[in-house]
């Protein structure tokens, strides 16, 4: 039943509560100025410039010069790849280096934003962190289901702190609420939910925290307890899977308040300190949580966790939404966040920064150079920058589209991937743009456009009554299995992939049959320049400098028919490295 | 300019690394470890890792306790037992080495996988490469058809707790590792599509192309894709890859090692090293036995012992074992009693090959439950420096990172190593 004692509610001791979680003592996104319109033109473009200013000082003081904007054709492809997830096709390559208006760069990147593509890719990055799990267990639930709601969520630009709120508190089944499914998969093997799994989960993916090492001892780095810890993962012990129910009819429930089952969890065996003891939920920093009259103990968690003291979600996801556009974030790695330990900022965040000056340089070609002081804990490259986009998410009602316009306006965004020879080993001062590894389902949409039809399908085979073991993916669910060789949340600037994948795009027969592509410039008749210009474009968003369009010519010349010239062409640009990187 | 000259500085160092740098222990004992045989030939070493991720339980295993869910058995090697588990690795007791005073400092899987595989801690996202790469790099020939590192999937059986291997580093991508999914498949479009003029011809024209590309866009990301790129051309040519076809062995070698998926991990790993793959990782996923080690453990066993000993029989048969170091271990051990936890103060690991003294066991933990060391503590630090000994390689030899940081490839700044002379 509801705690009778003496409580202290956060709202009774506003300092505190303010000091809770937070890496300086001051509330602001309640402060954030009601009803403004979103997507304000004038505030995107002053934000873009806040952003520019914030790189700049960074860059002048480490003396790097920043290399001028990218060219259109890096440009569109770029935009494509980032918002979009897939490399524009020709027509659209065309269409935006004809276009001669001076706003051409903003209007691409509007209609990108409202393209159904967006919310795909948007919802491909979320739906790897939220499942993953899937090997764990033994008869995994379809996670499409799970795809296709958040595909709408983003699609619709529902703001963030609504999202993660229906994901916390997500009821029902699979099939009426895709989000359950998240509760379902960080469960054991038989798909119970595990409340520590979930609340390490979640404190990672929606506030930035490593919280896993306070699961059995206090987490020496970051001042959580592993009372505090197990407190919050106790928001999670009402929480039921019904099992096994058959597809998309299996279901979460929170068992209600009113119920005389306790708030509690016991500290499992497994950890190393205060096994058995019985802990409350109870939110960090507070001596006990009130939960009387809340309508459940997630809904109190999902409160807490999104609301306005909690400065650390809008930093998180506003330091994701940055590495989504970068490859990597201002804070890494990505869960590098700390609550106490994080200092506040000084009044100059340039002066004593432990990674300004010329400290970080590192040779592109042998990997990335230490990413912090290696004797202290992770800090933001960036602290006033990654404040900045913190506030402006807050302030915009946590809409994601709004930081993503007003970051690809920047021209830090805009910057040319060709370093300047001075600013050749700077690797995340933003003085250039650090190539993007494609992730697999980018890879495998930007084939398609490419290819010019399906390539790969992703209609799952029929069970076979025979073989009723056999795995039932789809021939692209395959492909992205093949290709998924980045951990969650790592850096998306390193290649990860290796041999086995090369030789899928070398020598698989899918990608050495007959391209529609060729085929339509077959029919065509277009002559050999044209035909290739064509490839180029498709590709890889360019069209061929001289070398390059007389190499492919001779080629094309020196090939049996045409057909297989043309195809030979398609391959090596698909066998590019430029290819595989958003650049 | 004071930022130029800092970075002319650091390329003159990095051309002049790697730079022989050998300790003062190196050089005494170096002469018992070079990779040398009598007629004063460089030997072909190489190194098998069967890594069993998530922890395995010592007092299941190799390290059996009084009163402990397993019975202890004799072995081959008088005065030595081991679980009743491993009744096959027991009857080879002369060829395995038992280090049962593992004393190591992280318990979290991945920060553990780190400091076991690398020797360094793993803080602030500083990147060292693992024992696969180092060994790729320093005893892998250059100009190897197959890629030096070669990390097979042996299957999972027990708690995923997912797969963590730290990159190549400044190593650079030639020596991350070719990952094997299924044994039992190899590795999969090797064959052209195309007939292999039209494919020469597409080779050359991509070439000409990348090292315009190279030219103009330095990127780390395009320069690996590149050298796997070249790896994969060169892989496809080689005849060696034939060492993936497990049907072309007897029927009765592949029973030995067992018709199950780390057997035939086990017996493509022994392929492998027979064409100069110079390191093979056989990752079993399982071993994190939270509800506890002694119901799942023997099942476990019932393929690995036989697997283990196959493997390091077979190589002794075909000559190969003095040349190849096996190593059977985890990232920690597991805790005293059921083994619910993990447990880095005292856990095993397993020697075989490349010519040490076996048929021992070094260090010991206490009588009662196993918890503690109480001879010879064996770090991280010492470990890496004796598999290295065993190798020929100097675990003192000094590389510059992309950041223009100094390091040795066995990290020599936190402890003076002290590898295992027992061994020796």
């Amino acid at each position: 039943m509801h705690s009778t004692a003496r409580r202290r509610a956060p709202s009774s001791n506003p300092f505190r509560y303010a000091c809770l979680l937070v890496l300086c003592g001051f509330s602001w996104a309640i402060a954030a100025p009601a009803g403004r319109a979103l997507g304000d033109p004038g505030r995107v473009r002053s934000t873009a410039e806040q952003i520019d200013r914030l790189v700049g000082q960074r860059l002048s003081t480490a003396q790097l010069p920043a290399s001028p904007l990218a060219d259109d054709c890096e440009f569109v492809r770029r935009a494509f790849l980032c918002l979009t997830g897939r490399i524009p096709t020709v027509d659209d390559t065309r269409g935006f280096l004809e276009d001669l208006a001076a706003d051409k760069r903003i209007r691409l990147i509007d209609r990108l934003l409202a393209s159904p593509h967006y919310g795909k890719h948007f919802a491909n990055g979320w739906h790897r962190l939220l499942t993953g799990r899937e090997f764990a267990m033994a008869r995994p639930p379809d996670t499409r289901l799970l795809a296709d709601w958040l595909t709408t969520a983003f699609n619709e630009n529902r703001s963030w702190d609504e999202l993660v709120k229906d994901i916390i508190t997500a009821e029902g089944t699979h099939g009426e609420q895709p989000a359950t499914i998240f509760f379902t998969l960080h469960g054991n093997s038989r798909g119970i939910p595990e409340p520590n799994v979930i609340a390490a989960t979640a404190g990672k993916l929606f506030l930035g925290l490593d919280l896993e090492c306070a699961e059995c001892h206090d987490h020496p780095f970051q001042n959580w307890s592993q009372r505090e810890f197990w407190g919050l993962a106790a928001f999670f012990s009402r929480v039921k899977d019904s099992g096994n129910k058959g597809g998309a009819k299996r279901w979460i429930k929170e068992t209600p308040l009113e119920s005389r089952e306790p708030a509690t969890l016991a500290i499992p065996e497994s950890s190393f300190t205060n096994v058995g003891m019985e802990v409350a939920a109870r939110l960090p920093d507070t001596d006990e949580t009130d939960v009387t009259g809340r309508k459940s103990l997630r809904s109190v968690y999902a409160e807490w966790m999104t609301g306005g003291d909690n400065r650390l979600f809008a930093q998180n996801m506003a330091n994701r939404i940055w590495a989504h556009c970068f490859g990597r974030g201002l804070m890494n790695p990505l869960n590098g966040f700390r609550r106490g330990g994080g200092k506040p900022l000084p009044d100059d965040p340039l002066s004593d920064h432990p990674l300004s000056g010329d400290l970080l340089l590192g040779d592109p070609l042998l990997g990335d150079p230490l990413s912090g002081d290696e004797a202290s804990p992770p800090s933001p490259t960036h602290p006033e920058l990654l404040e900045l986009l913190a506030r402006e998410l807050a302030a915009s009602g946590f809409d994601q589209k709004h930081l993503l316009r007003c970051i690809c306006a920047s021209e830090t965004w805009q910057r040319s991937s060709q370093p300047l020879p001075a600013s050749q080993d700077d690797s995340d001062l933003y003085s250039h743009r650090t190539p993007i590894v494609f992730g697999p389902e980018m890879l495998l949409d930007s084939l398609t456009v490419f290819w010019g039809g399906e390539l790969l399908s992703s209609q799952r085979p029929k069970m076979d009554f025979r073989n009723p073991l056999l795995p039932l993916v789809s021939p692209g669910e395959e492909f992205l299995r093949l290709f998924r060789t980045l951990p969650k949340d790592a850096k998306r600037t390193r290649y990860t992939q290796g041999i086995p994948q090369l030789l899928f795009l070398m020598n698989s027969l899918v990608l050495n049959a007959e391209s529609p592509i060729v085929s339509g410039l077959l029919e065509s008749n277009s002559n050999a320049q044209d035909a290739i210009e064509h490839l180029y474009l498709a590709a890889l968003s360019r069209r061929p400098d001289d070398e390059e369009l007389s190499d492919a010519v001779d080629f094309v010349v020196g090939q049996k028919t045409s057909r297989e010239g043309l195809e030979g062409v398609l391959w090596t640009l698909f066998n590019r490295s430029e290819f595989i990187i958003n650049h | 300019m004071k930022f130029d000259s800092r970075r002319k500085l650091l390329r003159l160092a990095a051309a002049a690394v790697p730079a022989a740098g050998i300790s003062g222990w190196f050089h005494k004992l170096a002469k018992t470890a070079r990779a040398e045989t009598t007629d004063g030939q460089q030997r072909d070493l190489s190194c098998i890792l069967l890594w069993m991720n998530g922890g395995p339980s010592q007092q299941h295993t190799f390290d059996p306790k009084p009163g402990g869910a397993y019975k202890a058995i004799s072995t081959a090697i008088p005065g030595i037992q081991v679980c009743d588990c491993l009744p096959r690795v027991a009857q080879n007791m002369q060829d395995f080495a038992i280090l049962r005073s593992m004393s190591t400092a992280e318990i979290e899987h991945e920060r553990a996988c780190f400091l076991l595989q690398t020797s360094y801690q793993q803080i602030g996202g500083a990147e060292y490469p693992p024992l696969g790469s180092v060994v790729s790099a320093e005893v892998g020939s250059s100009d190897a058809f197959l890629p030096n590192y070669v990390a097979i999937d042996a299957g999972r059986d027990g708690r995923y707790i997912g797969t963590y291997r730290p990159g190549p580093a400044y190593l650079g991508p030639r020596h991350a590792p070719l990952i094997v999914d299924d044994p039992a498949k190899g590795v999969e479009n090797l064959k052209p599509a195309v007939d292999p003029r039209q494919l020469a011809d597409r080779a050359k024209l991509l070439a000409k192309a990348e090292r315009a590309f190279g030219q103009r866009l330095k990127s780390s990301a395009a320069f690996a894709h590149r050298t796997a790129f070249t790896q994969a051309l060169r892989l496809m040519q080689s005849s060696q890859v034939r060492a993936f076809d497990l049907d072309s062995e007897p029927t009765s070698i592949r029973d030995a090692y067992g018709n199950n998926r780390f057997g035939r991990a086990c017996l493509l790993a022994r392929r492998l090293v027979e064409v100069g793959v110079s390191f093979v990782e056989v990752r079993h996923e399982g071993w994190d036995d939270h509800s506890g080690a002694t119901p799942l453990v023997r099942g476990r066993c019932e393929y690995v012992d036989p697997a283990m000993a196959a493997l390091v029989e077979d190589l002794k048969r075909r000559g190969r074992l003095e040349n190849t170091l096996v190593i059977w271990m985890g990232e920690f051990g597991r805790a005293p009693g059921d083994g619910k936890n993990h447990w880095p103060n005292a856990w095993t690991a397993v020697l075989s090959g490349a010519g040490l003294k076996t048929g021992q066991t070094i260090g010991r933990t206490d009588k009662k439950d196993g918890g503690e060391v109480v001879d010879r503590p064996i770090s991280e630090i010492d470990f890496m420096a004796t598999v290295c000994q065993a190798l020929g390689i100097d675990p003192a030899k000094k590389y510059v990172t992309g950041g223009g940081r100094p390091v040795t490839l066995v990290d020599y700044q936190r402890a003076d190593p002290n590898p295992v002379a027992e061994l020796f």
